[in-house]
C-alpha cells in the first residue's frame, strides 16, 4: 500500500470525492427543479462532480472554481470521461482566488446576469474544515448574497466549523443554517473518512 | 457521550532502544517516535463508538514536550475530533510520571465535561500501567481495565476484560475510565484524505504550569542498563561431537 507521504502532489483535495461533495451532488441530482435553468458557482470545485450534476440536470451556466489548477484539470478529465464535453460552451474554469481578488467580481456578475434570483446557485461541498477559513468564506458569502441574492447550498458531514457552538457564535457574520437533506454515507466512504457516517445539505442565509 | 483519549508519544515499537552511555535513560534523540500502540487501540475504540453513534465527540489528549503535537495530529487523522496538548518543557517530559498525567486529565475534566476516559493499558516505554487506575481513583469513577470488548449500553459500558483465569465481563456506569488491551481491536491507518482534513482540526495547547499541575518527580531513576548480553555459542561438527561436549559440560550423564 502506498503511504500518504509518497503522494507526488501537495494536498490533492481534488483526488477525493469528499462526503460533503457527495451529499451536495446527490441533492442536486434529486432536485432538478432547483438546478434547471440555474447559473452555478461551484466554489472549491475539487473533482468537479457537483458541477457535473448541474450540467446533467439543465443548468444554463457553470463556473468551476478551485485555486488548485490540478483540480480544474481533474474536473475537465471527469467531464470528458462522462461524455459531458458537449456542455463546454456553458462552462468556465477559473483558478482565481475569489475571496481575495476584487477583479473577479465582473465574472460573478456575468455568471448571474439575466438569471432569476431563485436560480442563482453557489455550491460549497466540504469546504468547512478550518474555522479561520470558514470565517473568511462566510464574510464573502454574505457580500455575495446581499448583492446577488444567491441561494447558498452547502454539503457537509458536520465537521467542527459548522457544528461547534463556540465557533458558530464566534464568526464575524451571523447566519442561519437550514437543513435541506441528510444522507447516510455508504460503508466504503466511512472507511475513507473516519468518524463520519452521514452527510447533509444546508442552505445558508445571512 | 464525549470521550477523552490519552495518547502518549513513545519511542516507536519497531526501534531497537539503546541505553545512554551515562545510564540515566535511553537515547531518544533522532529516534522514530509514535503513539503508544495500546493508546492507539483505545483511540480506535473511541472512534468506532463515534461511528456507531454511541459517542458524540472524541478528544485526544497528550502530555509532554512540544513534539507531542505530532502524535496528536496523527490521532486527529485517525478520527479524533479535537486535541489537547498539555505542554511541559522537553527537559521535564522524560521525568513525567503517571500521577502527573492523571492530575492533568483531572484538570481537563474539571474544565470540560467528559463521559469517559479511554487509555491504553500501559505505555510501551515505562510499562508503568498506572495512569488508568490513578485517574479513576482521583475522579472516583469506576474503572474497566484491560478491555478486550466494549459494548455501550445507555448509561453503562459493558466491558469484557482479559484476566489471568480467562474473561471477566463487567458493567460500569458512566462516567468511567477504560483501558484497552491488545485484542480490543485493530487500529486503522491514517489515510491521505484524513491527514489532509486533520491539519485544521482544533488543537488546543495549555502549559502544565498554567494549569497549576505540579510535575515534581516522585521517583528517581538510579540506573538504566541493557539486558545482559547472551553468550556466544560454539559449533560442533557432528552428533557424536555434540554428545561428547554435553557430557563434558555435565548436561547429560556419562
Amino acid at each position: 500500500m502506498a503511504t500518504p507521504d509518497a503522494c507526488p502532489l501537495v494536498d490533492p483535495y481534488w483526488a477525493f470525492y469528499w462526503p460533503g461533495g457527495q451529499s451536495l451532488t446527490r441533492f442536486l441530482l434529486d432536485h432538478e427543479n432547483i438546478v434547471r435553468g440555474s447559473a452555478v458557482l461551484d466554489f472549491g470545485s475539487g473533482c468537479g462532480v457537483s458541477s457535473m450534476a448541474c450540467l446533467s440536470h439543465g443548468s444554463r451556466r457553470v463556473v468551476i472554481n478551485d485555486i488548485d489548477r490540478n483540480a480544474l484539470l481533474a474536473s475537465k478529465l471527469n467531464l470528458r470521461l462522462n461524455g459531458m464535453e458537449w456542455n463546454s460552451s456553458k462552462i468556465r474554469y477559473t483558478n482565481a482566488n475569489l475571496l481575495e481578488s476584487e477583479d473577479t467580481h465582473y465574472m460573478i456578475q456575468d455568471l448571474y446576469k439575466d438569471v432569476p434570483v431563485s436560480s442563482r446557485l453557489l455550491l460549497l461541498g466540504d469546504m468547512f474544515y478550518d474555522s479561520d477559513f470558514a470565517d473568511t468564506v462566510f464574510r464573502w458569502l454574505k457580500r455575495l448574497q446581499s448583492e446577488f441574492g444567491v441561494r447558498i447550498l452547502v454539503g457537509d458531514p458536520d465537521r467542527h466549523p459548522l457544528t461547534e457552538k463556540k465557533l458558530l457564535h464566534g464568526y464575524t457574520t451571523g447566519f442561519s443554517k437550514n437543513l435541506l437533506a441528510s444522507y447516510a454515507l455508504p460503508g466504503y466512504v466511512t472507511r475513507e473518512h473516519y468518524g463520519f457516517t452521514s452527510a447533509h445539505v444546508y442552505q445558508i442565509e445571512f | 457521550m464525549r470521550v477523552l483519549v490519552g495518547v502518549k508519544r513513545v519511542v516507536d515499537y519497531a526501534v531497537k532502544v539503546r541505553v545512554k552511555p551515562d545510564k540515566t535513560g535511553v537515547i531518544t534523540e533522532g529516534v522514530q517516535h509514535s503513539i503508544n500502540p495500546f493508546d492507539e487501540i483505545a483511540l480506535e475504540e473511541a472512534v468506532k463508538l463515534k461511528e456507531k453513534k454511541a459517542a458524540t465527540e472524541v478528544v485526544a489528549f497528550s502530555m509532554g514536550g512540544p513534539k507531542c503535537q505530532e502524535v496528536l495530529r496523527t490521532a486527529l487523522a485517525k478520527g479524533a475530533d479535537k486535541a489537547i496538548h498539555i505542554e511541559v518543557p522537553d527537559a521535564d517530559a522524560s521525568k513525567l510520571e503517571p500521577l502527573h498525567v492523571a492530575r492533568a486529565l483531572k484538570k481537563i475534566i474539571e474544565n470540560d465535561k467528559f463521559d469517559a476516559v479511554f487509555l491504553g493499558k500501559q505505555a510501551i516505554d515505562d510499562d508503568a500501567n498506572q495512569t488508568g487506575s490513578l485517574i479513576a481513583g482521583i475522579l472516583d469513577w469506576p474503572q474497566a481495565l484491560y478491555a478486550s470488548k466494549v459494548e455501550p449500553d445507555g448509561k453503562y459500558l459493558k466491558v469484557t476484560r482479559e484476566i489471568d483465569g480467562g474473561l471477566d465481563t463487567i458493567k460500569v456506569s458512566l462516567p468511567a475510565v477504560l483501558s484497552a488491551d491488545l485484542r480490543l481491536n485493530e487500529p486503522r491507518y491514517a489515510t491521505l484524505p484524513n491527514i489532509m482534513k486533520a491539519k485544521k482540526k482544533p488543537l488546543e495547547k495549555k502549559s502544565a504550569k498554567d494549569l497549576g499541575i505540579d510535575v515534581t518527580p516522585q521517583t528517581k531513576v538510579l540506573e538504566v542498563s541493557e539486558p545482559p548480553v547472551r553468550q556466544a555459542g560454539g559449533f560442533v561438527d557432528d552428533v557424536s561431537a555434540l554428545i561428547t561436549k554435553l557430557k563434558e559440560k555435565g548436561f547429560i550423564k556419562a
